[in-house]
This record gives structure tokens, C-alpha cells and sequence, in this order.
């Protein structure tokens, strides 16, 4: 019968395959990797210190060093880098919060002391300052420095490979200072505007910020209200970490209006498809786009 | 793979869990990827499913490789499936009459297994899940029924409209069209 064919063709096919997609990053070593943080640490881990707390001499000299860390503790800092695939959640000493993405790092003082020390950013982090020690909370990306005085939620994006530091304020304001001038003027940054610190040029200036998905990493939903497809694919490359190309330069400028929340390439794609008068292949390296454009 | 290997696996030795790691993870990598269609989410899985593997390999009667993999697919696919009913729902369908769903099918030519294999990945989550069961794994469409909690003629319908999906792009040498078709 005719379905079986179908089904015989693609079983047929499915056999002869060998290795990993081409557009896949995971590979045996890092699952393994994963496999044996998450799975294996935590075994060992336990089984050690069930043995090291249970030995006399190991609970005394634990008391000791722990009475020993809290008299010389001066400025100990902790490190936490997001090495994972997804957006992570890191509580401050303080109780306040900060998300890491895909590759980003903090580094934040642990003691609770009069003189904290500064925040250290690498890569992209959001923040939602609630709690507020007495000190001014500063942090450091790069060459930006960032005064938070009152509660409020901020993201920053520190990325090597990009020329500016770029701070998105979602409520509350703060005040931004590139590192050389910190004697100087600072940018006041209130809600619903952003701050880009260049990185050479020392130069800080602030403007409405019309990006709608600056947080898309956190939440996961990307938003597009008449939006050059230009842009969109950008977005999308960078949230999917596809390569897209626009074949027609046309399509550059059509607007695509559209919202996603945790849904894949492909159900973008198609929604595109259906919207716009376009092509779409998927050649598994990577997606082109094109057609007569929205004329 | 010897039956050495398992021996230590099933000692728990680190060095020979890793080993084992090495030579099945990319194969089940590949499985759980055509279910879950997502690459950190099939990582997970294939994690959670090695867990489970290593957790009963002592009860697992050894009768040569192939029914080993036979045995890791079943887990490995079950975790699938339990992490895609936090983000799929799966409706009953309506009987639709499933004759005028057949047309006359020609296996192209030209297409590589890669391409047969992301024809089955962009598929709509249920529809997908279902195909994948039925046409590729070899799930009855009772025990589909069973794992994904529909009727029999649920599933029946689910891999009807897969199967159309999958013949209109293969008729059409898979490219995608919009609105106002370009040829």
C-alpha cells in the first residue's frame, strides 16, 4: 500500500545515516561533560563529605577554619559563569538576583561588609536590585561603570566581539560612567531607555530603547511589530544561533509583525512563510530567505 | 562493543560508563533529536536517559548488542516522551475518512538521508511525535495510544496527516512556499 511506501522510504533512509546533524553543536564529549556534572559530581560529592563530616577530627578543624574564614574574610569574591545552554539564575549574597546568559560570567564579593566591592560583568546579565546594601551598588562591564542607587532592573550587554557596552533599563534608574571619567559626568538611564558605552572611543550616550527583545534570552519571547526583515533575521540568528541570509535585498525592508514565545526556527519560519511572500530553505547550514519581496 | 565493557558498567566504573557514553550517545542523540527538535533540550534528554540505562543496566540480560540498543531505545524514547508532555498536548482527533488522504506516492531520488531526517524534524510537534512512533520506531497504534494518553483513532489521524505533510514536500523536492506561490 501506498503509506507503507512512504514509511518503508523514510525508514529506509534513517538507516544509513551516521553521525550528528550538520547544525548541531553537541557532540559525545560535552553530553559527556553535562552528563557527569549533573549526574556524577553530586554523587561523589555527597559520598565525600558524608565521609570528611563524619570523621571527629574533621568537625573540629571544620569549626576552626569556619571561625578562622568569618574573622579574616576581607574582599573574598565568588565567581559564577553560565557554561550552559539556557539562561541561569544566580542569588547575590544580598538576596538580589541576576540572570546570566549563554557564556557570561559575574563576579561578586561574598561578605557582607561596609566596603563592597564592585560587581565584574563579562558577557550579558540582568538584574533585578531590590535589597539594597548601604554602599553604593556599582558594577563593572568592561570599560562601563554602572551606579545603581534605588531598586530597579537593568540589562548588560558585554560581549568581546561587540564595539559598545549596552544597558537596557526595565524599571528603576541608574547612572552609567565610562571608567576613565568616573570623576566626571554620568548618564542618568531611566526606565525604557538604553546606554551604549563605545569601547575605544570612551564615548557614553543614551536613547529610547526600541528593542522589544533585548530580553528575549531571559524570557524567551520574541516580539516583532512592523519590523524590517533585515532586523528579524538578525534576531533570529542571534536567538537561535542559525546562520540566516536574505537572498532577494528587497525583503530587507518588507515589515514582519509577529510573536513567539518558546517556539522553534521552524515555527517562526513557517509563520513568515505564511505572511510574507517569501521562499524559505532550510539547507541545515543555514536558512535563505527569499521572493519578490512586499511590494 | 565487548562484553567486557558492560561488566565494568555494570561494576560502575567511571572510565567504562564514559566509554559507553562515547559509543551510544551519538546514536541516541540522533534518535532523540527527531523527537524533541531541539538541541539542548535532546542533550538533556539523552542525559536523563543514560541515567536511567546505567540505573538498570544490572537487570538488563545481555543477548548481544542488538538487543542491548533495542533495550536503550525504549528508555531513551520513553524520556522523550515524558519531557515532551510538559510542552505538547495532544487532542483528540475526529475520524476523518482516511481514503481520500491517499494519493499515489513516488519515492524521490535525489533527496540524502539528511534531508529525510529533517523532513521528519520540521514536522508539527504531535504530528512528528506520532510518525516517528509509528513509521520509524515501530510502535503499534495502541501502544501510542497508550503512552500519549488519546483513542487508537487519534493516533490513526495524527499519522495520516504526518504522512500527507511529508508527501506534499517530497513531491515538491522540500522547499517551502508562501503566500502567493513562486515557481
Amino acid at each position: 500500500m501506498e503509506k507503507d511506501v512512504l514509511d518503508r522510504t523514510f525508514r529506509k533512509h534513517l538507516e544509513n545515516i551516521s553521525g550528528l546533524p550538520p547544525d548541531v553543536r553537541w557532540n559525545s564529549e560535552k553530553g559527556w561533560n553535562d552528563y557527569a556534572d549533573q549526574y556524577l559530581f553530586k554523587k561523589i560529592f555527597r559520598r565525600r563529605l558524608l565521609v570528611f563530616i563524619s570523621s571527629a577530627a574533621a568537625a573540629v578543624f571544620l569549626v576552626l577554619v569556619s571561625i578562622g574564614i568569618f574573622r579574616n574574610m576581607k574582599s573574598e569574591t565568588k565567581s559564577v559563569t553560565n557554561n550552559t545552554d539556557r539562561a541561569i539564575e544566580v542569588i547575590l549574597p544580598d538576596g538580589n538576583r541576576v540572570w546570566l546568559n549563554l557564556s557570561s560570567t559575574i563576579e561578586f564579593p561574598v561578605k557582607s561588609d561596609h566596603n563592597q566591592g564592585d560587581i565584574l560583568v563579562d558577557g550579558e546579565a540582568y538584574f533585578e536590585i531590590r535589597n539594597f546594601p548601604k554602599q553604593l551598588y556599582r558594577i563593572k562591564a568592561r570599560n562601563a561603570v554602572i551606579v545603581a542607587e534605588n531598586s530597579g532592573s537593568f540589562n548588560i550587554r558585554a560581549r568581546m566581539h561587540e564595539e559598545n557596552v549596552n544597558i537596557t533599563v526595565a524599571s528603576g534608574s541608574i547612572k552609567i560612567m565610562e571608567e576613565s571619567y568616573q570623576s566626571g559626568l554620568a548618564l542618568l538611564v531611566t526606565e525604557g531607555n538604553y546606554c551604549s558605552v563605545h569601547k575605544s572611543q570612551n564615548l557614553v550616550y543614551a536613547s529610547a530603547n526600541r528593542n522589544e527583545n533585548y530580553l528575549a534570552w531571559k524570557t524567551g519571547k520574541l516580539t516583532f511589530r512592523d519590523v524590517p526583515m533585515a532586523t528579524v533575521t538578525d534576531i533570529l540568528a542571534e536567538y537561535y544561533r542559525k546562520k540566516i541570509e536574505i537572498e532577494d535585498k528587497s525583503l530587507a525592508y518588507c515589515l514582519f509583525t509577529g510573536t513567539f514565545k518558546g517556539q522553534s526556527i521552524d515555527m517562526v519560519l513557517n509563520q513568515m512563510q505564511m505572511d510574507l511572500n517569501v521562499e524559505i530553505k532550510n539547507t541545515g547550514d543555514k536558512i535563505l530567505i527569499s521572493g519578490k519581496g512586499c511590494l | 562493543m565487548t562484553e567486557n565493557l558492560l561488566e565494568r558498567v555494570r561494576r560502575k566504573e567511571r572510565k567504562a560508563q564514559q566509554e559507553f557514553y562515547r559509543q551510544f550517545s551519538t546514536w541516541l542523540f540522533r534518535l532523540v533529536y527527531r523527537y524533541v527538535n531541539n538541541e539542548q533540550d535532546a542533550g538533556s534528554v539523552v542525559n536523563m536517559g543514560f541515567f536511567k540505562i546505567f540505573d538498570h543496566i544490572q537487570e538488563f540480560v545481555y543477548h548481544g548488542e542488538k538487543s542491548m540498543m533495542a533495550w536503550m531505545k525504549v528508555i531513551i524514547i520513553n524520556e522523550a516522551l515524558m519531557f515532551l508532555r510538559q510542552r505538547i498536548t495532544y487532542r483528540e482527533m475526529d475520524a476523518i475518512n482516511l481514503e481520500e488522504m491517499q494519493v499515489e506516492f513516488i519515492p524521490e531520488d535525489n533527496l540524502i538521508a539528511e534531508d529525510y531526517y529533517r523532513l521528519i524534524r520540521n514536522l508539527p510537534d504531535d504530528l512528528r511525535v506520532v510518525f516517528n512512533l509509528f513509521a520509524i520506531d515501530g510502535f503499534s497504534h495502541k501502544e501510542i495510544a497508550d503512552q500519549l494518553k488519546i483513542k487508537e483513532a487519534s493516533s490513526r489521524v495524527y499519522l495520516t496527516r504526518a504522512r500527507r505533510i511529508l508527501r506534499d514536500k517530497l513531491t515538491r523536492n522540500q522547499t517551502y512556499y508562501g503566500k502567493g506561490c513562486i515557481r
